[in-house]
């Protein structure tokens, strides 16, 4: 088992029982910091006693980060607790990570602001231009900086900004740069700021702007070459989106154990949820999607060091899909749970009402799903000519198992286009080989329905004609791409997972899994739904263990 | 519209003005500020009470304004283009109690809630206890008949939970068991008229905090040895249930149709969001991935307001058949409707996350429409209303049926809704679904539309499917305990009754000059493709070969024509729906008016 | 796939077509030395022009060389340079 899960189960026993008064973050706290939009100072103090900044750090420079399934599965623990808490604390993963690849002192200088916990911002967006970064107004003349950014997390409290400038006037990916704006070596007098930005969900996050008037720079604070932001920014994100899915993660968490809360203690038409079928098939549904969701950012988490050069398709996939699937479990666990899922007050439902409105912003920051789609369609082309090409994949079950040992990260090996798509989507038919032995003939049966469904999405993408403006069809087969890399993922950990849980160890889940991704894809199975139904069995008898419901042990505390 | 009445009585719309004007009292501001403080907005009250809201309850025999159900519909719906709650937390529920009395209730009884309605004053609907959920029949609540003396009452013991109004209402109408017997008989309606208690009382001043419509005032009633008069009974003892589920169609399938009017003011409201973003050099608009999430959710919209307007009209032309229509609707309109509200928050992105006006109401309205499926009829109870009846309702849809044009027009004459023909069995014949077995309008369709030709034929496919398999199935099958299997065939039916209802109202809407169908061949077309994206294919077989993938395939140049019609129709200042008539809304985008 | 390096003319025909394409732009209104951002020439069409490349010549480009020669004469020479190595 690799180190990433010791450390995430030491968190996971460090922060406690959301129950629990004498936990670090508690479930009452997070209701009513929520209700009152106030900031989770207490969480994130927490946070930096135990040290999860040191996560965001890479060994080189004295931290500990060395693949992203650490910071991945810390940001997990605190998600399912209080997602605001998650994205104030986390959002310094994302500030901090561009200084990484430019190394040197820049990077010296970024890791000992990050290892004091002091909170470090990414200064990408701006009032009026959103995602549209090329337009960047913000500039650098000289050393001076002037401009200003907007909503950006931790802009107020944080203490540094990793800002996205204009270092040439021309309008192309190689006029911005990136600078470290550091407060404390700065003219405070020059700088200013713009309110919170009061938002429907992480209510009680610093979301805020800041403005910098002609503030002049230290020498030396840029973070990589000038010129080379944009291409700086566009390979962080291919890291910062996977690592993100961790938020998705925690908001599935607890709305699975809501609902299981929910099927464990209700009684409806004279009889126990459990005793009614459909409604047993419905909950096993919702787990079903929360284990898609898990297998996909796990092992999307695993590509960052294992298949670097495919991270341009595959954080676009994942970014897409994690989200996707998460969002419709929300739907269907707020119809399951029914009033209970729309009250303040209640404790547990308090907290599904929460994480409901938390997890919308996931699906939206850094990239919504437009901007992924676009970026999956992009890779049609390389996914056509992968498929074209022999490719030796024995070893990729291996280097893509949750519990392998990190091959370390090297961000030198990021590119912004793959050259042939994704290594595990031309590995569906030898990992649905693997996946079958010893199953049972649902299992066999989804797999096989898969296997077709997933020849046949592809077989459409080497089809497709690549067009100026990809169009309303262009959209939808990506969509079904993505939803045939979460199938894979499901495959690949049925396939080789050498830290499965009990959970995982049962057919039923990839049964069910894969059976749900078959109906996406337009292939409904008759198996589905028994396969649900066990599943729920199983997450029942798991959650009344005081276990999470996961594919993977090792994580949480025991 | 049908009735000149109408016209005398002042539009909403009018009173309400422009959500986006700077200075206004029903602003998406305004709105947005009152939400954050979980109230709502008090000169929109204001507004409502002025206009006699409460005359919008009360039958027109009774001294109301309320004649035929769709205008009733018209007159509400510029509330629920701008705030749901709002509706909803103003006077919607008085009306779910309120027909109960106009159901089941004596005349006296009617003419003094009549008069206490014409007043201004409100009714809490008190059905909901927390552990039941929309199970009925296990309410714990009772009701005892009591004596002191001569005087003899109901007293009421035991509490409901998550009822809104419940401190404010003057009045409660209480959903109680009057007897030990199982089975439906045991349970009784009683109208509580707080200023007319015998004895006790009842504490009503917990409020419990809701994720959606927080500005309204959902609350808690435990009673107290609570003794109301003897002649709060609506109805015979006993016969609560039946009064209760006759009301339900008709509030089923009128809070449906005021729903579509928060889709309708979300998919105008992305046309100037659309147009004014910019990204990388063009604007959301020129995404078509963009105009598909728009026409998608517009589709829906379609779908919806067609079945709704129709279930609306049938309680009027067919009230025999509104049990399983009225279930059917509240059933799928509030999935279709918040599956476009999903629809649009991707296309809003990020600009709708901040409570921030003008698009932070787009996430206001998401959270608000949440509880649709929620709230007083869940989705499966709808479901379970529609079960038990399958096989039966599949020997009524092999008679033939007559098209009935006026149940699928909006220019209907409704005349007075007649409580007493609303029953509780499947009806005569299956209406709602004749438009697909009748040649002459299938044909039509299928003429003028060729290129969805095809989808027509699979609903008409999809009934016959139906038929059979309803008819398969046994007593044993239909319970409660239903297994997924019959779930699944009762959701099947709701989809195939808004295909009929579909048909229907293209088939007359034709020759409407309000009706999309009439403005735009694209319209029918993309409802059709929304609505056939829930047509799924048989789940396959073990060893069966694989069929051809049935997704539903939206073309481009749909895609462009619907987004073309949605943009110009918002232009125009015309709402979105199978009725396009003016509203007061926001065509242009902040940035456009600062031009 | 041609297996022969194409000359430098040959290449500024080849993109010429393709930035004709992409950006749907009349070759007539613009020249070898027009800059490819001012031609509607998008980085979504920079992704684009690289699997073409990829498919066509045979060599693994990443967008960042139509970043840093942003002129069809440039991006031609740099191609050039780029297929003779390998």
């Amino acid at each position: 088992m690799n180190e990433a899960f010791h450390r995430a189960a030491d968190i996971d026993k460090y922060l406690g029982d959301p129950r629990d008064p004498q936990a670090r973050i508690r479930e009452d706290d997070v209701l009513s910091a929520d209700e009152e939009s106030l900031f989770p100072a207490e969480a994130v103090d927490a946070l930096n006693d135990w040290g999860v900044q040191r996560a965001y750090i890479p060994a080189r420079f004295g931290g500990e980060l060395d693949d992203a399934l650490l910071p991945m599965l810390l940001i997990r623990h605190v998600a399912r607790r209080d997602l605001t808490a998650a994205v104030a604390h986390g959002k310094t993963f994302l500030g901090a990570l561009c200084a990484w690849p430019a190394g040197g002192d820049i990077a010296a200088r970024m890791a000992s602001i990050v290892d004091s916990g002091a909170a470090v911002s990414w200064g990408l967006t701006e009032q009026g231009r959103g995602s549209d970064l090329l337009h960047t107004q913000t500039r650098v003349d000289g050393s001076t900086l002037s401009g200003g950014k907007w909503p950006i997390n931790n802009a107020t409290r944080g203490r540094a900004m990793c800002v996205l400038v204009r270092t040439r006037p021309e309008i192309d990916a190689r006029s911005l740069s990136l600078v470290l704006a550091d407060k404390e070596e700065i003219d405070l007098r020059r700088v200013s700021y713009r309110p919170k930005v009061r938002t429907h969900g992480i209510k009680g996050a610093d979301i805020s702007g800041i403005d910098w008037d002609e503030v002049p720079l230290p020498p030396d604070r840029f973070v990589g070459e000038p010129g080379r932001g944009f291409e700086t920014v566009l390979k962080a994100l291919q890291i910062t989106r996977p690592v993100c899915t961790a938020l998705s993660l925690g908001a599935a968490d607890a709305a699975v154990a809501a609902v299981l809360a929910f099927t464990s203690d209700r009684r409806l038409y004279g009889r126990g949820l459990v005793d009614l079928p459909t409604a047993t098939a419905e909950a096993g549904a919702i787990v079903a999607d929360m284990l898609i969701a898990e297998a996909t950012a796990m092992v999307g988490a695993r590509h960052v060091t294992a298949y670097t050069e495919e991270m341009g398709l595959v954080s676009a996939l994942v970014k897409y899909v994690v989200p996707a699937t998460v969002d419709t479990l929300f739907r269907n666990a707020t119809q399951f749970l029914g009033a209970r899922s729309q009250l303040v007050g209640t404790a547990r439902a308090g907290a599904f009402q929460k994480a409901a409105r938390d997890n919308r912003v996931v699906g939206i920051f850094d990239g919504n799903s437009v901007v992924n789609l676009n970026a999956i369609v992009n890779e049609f082309g390389a996914i056509a000519r992968g498929a074209r090409r022999e490719a030796d994949l024995q070893s990729l079950p291996a280097v893509l198992d949750a519990g392998a040992a990190s091959q370390g990260l090297d961000f030198g090996r990021l590119r912004l286009l793959t050259k042939a798509g994704s290594s595990l989507l031309r590995a569906i038919p030898m990992l649905a080989s693997l996946a079958r032995r010893n199953a049972s003939p649902d299992l066999t049966h989804a797999i096989a329905v898969f296997e077709s469904a997933a020849a046949e999405v592809l077989g459409e993408v080497s089809a497709a004609v690549p067009a100026a403006r990809p169009g309303a069809a262009h959209f939808e087969l990506a969509q079904l791409v993505a939803e045939t890399f979460a199938g894979a993922c499901c495959l690949l950990v049925r396939a080789h997972n050498t830290v499965s849980s009990s959970l995982a160890r049962d057919d039923a889940w990839a049964a069910a899994a894969l059976g749900r991704i078959c109906e996406r894809l337009g292939y409904p199975l008759l198996g589905t739904t028994s396969a649900c139904r066990a599943l729920a069995g199983h997450a029942l008898e798991t959650s009344r263990r005081g276990t999470p419901v996961t594919l993977f042990e090792g994580w949480y505390a025991a | 519209m049908s009735q000149a009445s109408t016209a005398q009585i002042a539009d909403l719309e009018t009173l309400f003005g422009d959500p986006l004007a700077p200075a206004g009292e029903l602003t998406y501001e305004a709105i947005l500020a009152a939400d954050a403080e979980r109230r709502l907005v008090e000169a929109a009250e204001t507004i409502l009470s002025r206009w006699g809201f409460g005359a919008e309850l009360v039958p027109e025999r009774l001294g109301g304004r309320w004649r035929s159900t769709e205008d009733l519909v018209r007159r509400l719906l510029p509330i629920f283009r701008r705030d749901l709650a709002l509706g909803l937390g103003h006077g919607i529920t008085t009306f779910m109690a309120a027909v109960n009395v106009w159901l089941g209730g004596d005349e006296r009884t009617q003419r003094d809630l009549a008069a206490r309605l014409l007043r201004g004053n409100r009714v809490a609907v008190c059905f909901h206890e927390l552990a039941h959920g929309n199970d009925l029949l296990q309410n714990e609540c009772t009701a005892t008949l009591v004596h002191d003396g001569a005087v003899r009452g109901w007293r009421i013991d035991g509490t409901k939970e998550v009822i809104n109004n419940i401190d404010r209402a003057e009045s409660a109408l209480v959903f109680a068991r009057t007897s030990d017997d199982p089975g439906p008989g045991a349970f009784s309606l009683l109208l509580w008229h707080k200023d007319a208690s015998l004895s006790g009382g009842a504490d009503t001043g917990r409020r419990v905090l809701t994720a959606g419509v927080r500005g309204c005032q959902i609350g808690v009633v435990t009673f107290d040895r609570l003794v109301v008069p003897e002649d709060a009974l609506i109805g015979s003892k006993g016969g609560g249930a039946s009064i209760a589920l006759r009301a339900f169609q008709i509030t089923r399938a009128v809070v449906s149709a005021l729903a579509t009017g928060t889709v309708d003011a979300a998919t105008r409201l992305a046309v100037p969001y659309m147009r004014g973003r910019a990204l990388y050099g063009e604007t959301v608009w020129d995404l078509p991935h963009a105009r598909l999430l728009l026409t998608r959710a517009w589709a829906a919209l379609l779908v919806s307001d067609a079945l709704a307007r129709t279930a609306v009209r049938a309680l009027h032309l067919r009230p025999d058949e509104s049990y399983m229509l009225s279930a059917a609707t509240k059933y799928l309109v509030p999935k279709l409707l918040n599956d476009a509200m999903h629809d649009l928050s991707v296309l809003f992105g990020s600009s709708f996350y901040a409570v921030t006006p003008p698009y932070g109401i787009v996430e206001k309205w998401l959270r608000d429409l949440t509880i649709l499926p929620i709230g007083h009829a869940g989705s499966t109870s709808c479901l379970l209303s529609v079960i038990p009846y399958l096989p039966t309702w599949a020997r009524r849809a092999r008679k033939p049926a007559q098209h009935e044009p006026a149940l699928f027009s909006t220019t209907a004459d409704l005349g007075e809704l007649p409580f007493s023909a609303l029953g509780l069995g499947v009806g005569r014949v299956d209406s709602v679904t004749a438009p697909l077995r009748d040649e002459t309008i299938t044909s039509a369709l299928r003429s003028a539309h060729p290129a969805v030709a095809g989808l027509v034929d699979r609903w008409a496919g999809e009934l016959a499917t139906l038929r059979d398999a309803a008819a398969a199935l046994g007593p044993a099958s239909l319970r409660p305990d239903a297994t997924p299997e019959v779930f699944d065939l009762a959701r099947r039916l709701t989809a195939v009754m808004a295909a009929g209802a579909l048909l229907g109202t293209w088939y007359e809407g034709r020759s409407h000059a309000t009706s999309p169908f009439s403005r735009t061949p694209v319209a029918i077309e993309a409802a059709l493709l929304r609505l056939s994206e829930l047509l799924g294919p048989a789940p396959h077989a073990p060893g069966a070969p694989l069929p051809a993938p049935s997704r539903v395939r939206w073309p481009q140049d749909v895609a462009d024509a619907a987004a073309a019609h949605i943009a110009s129709t918002t232009g125009a200042g015309l709402s979105l729906g199978v009725e396009e008539v003016a509203v007061t809304g926001p065509s242009r985008s902040p940035e456009e008016r600062k031009s | 796939m041609t297996t022969e390096v194409p000359t430098v003319v040959a290449l500024e025909s080849w993109l010429r077509d393709r930035v004709a394409t992409y950006g749907e732009v009349d070759p007539s209104t613009f020249t070898e030395d027009t800059p490819l951002t001012e031609l509607g020439f998008s980085s979504v069409y920079a992704l684009t022009l690289c699997g073409d490349i990829e498919d066509t010549f045979g060599v693994d480009v990443e967008p960042t060389i139509v970043w840093d020669n942003p002129t069809i004469r440039r991006l031609a020479a740099a191609l050039h340079e780029l297929i003779a190595e390998n």
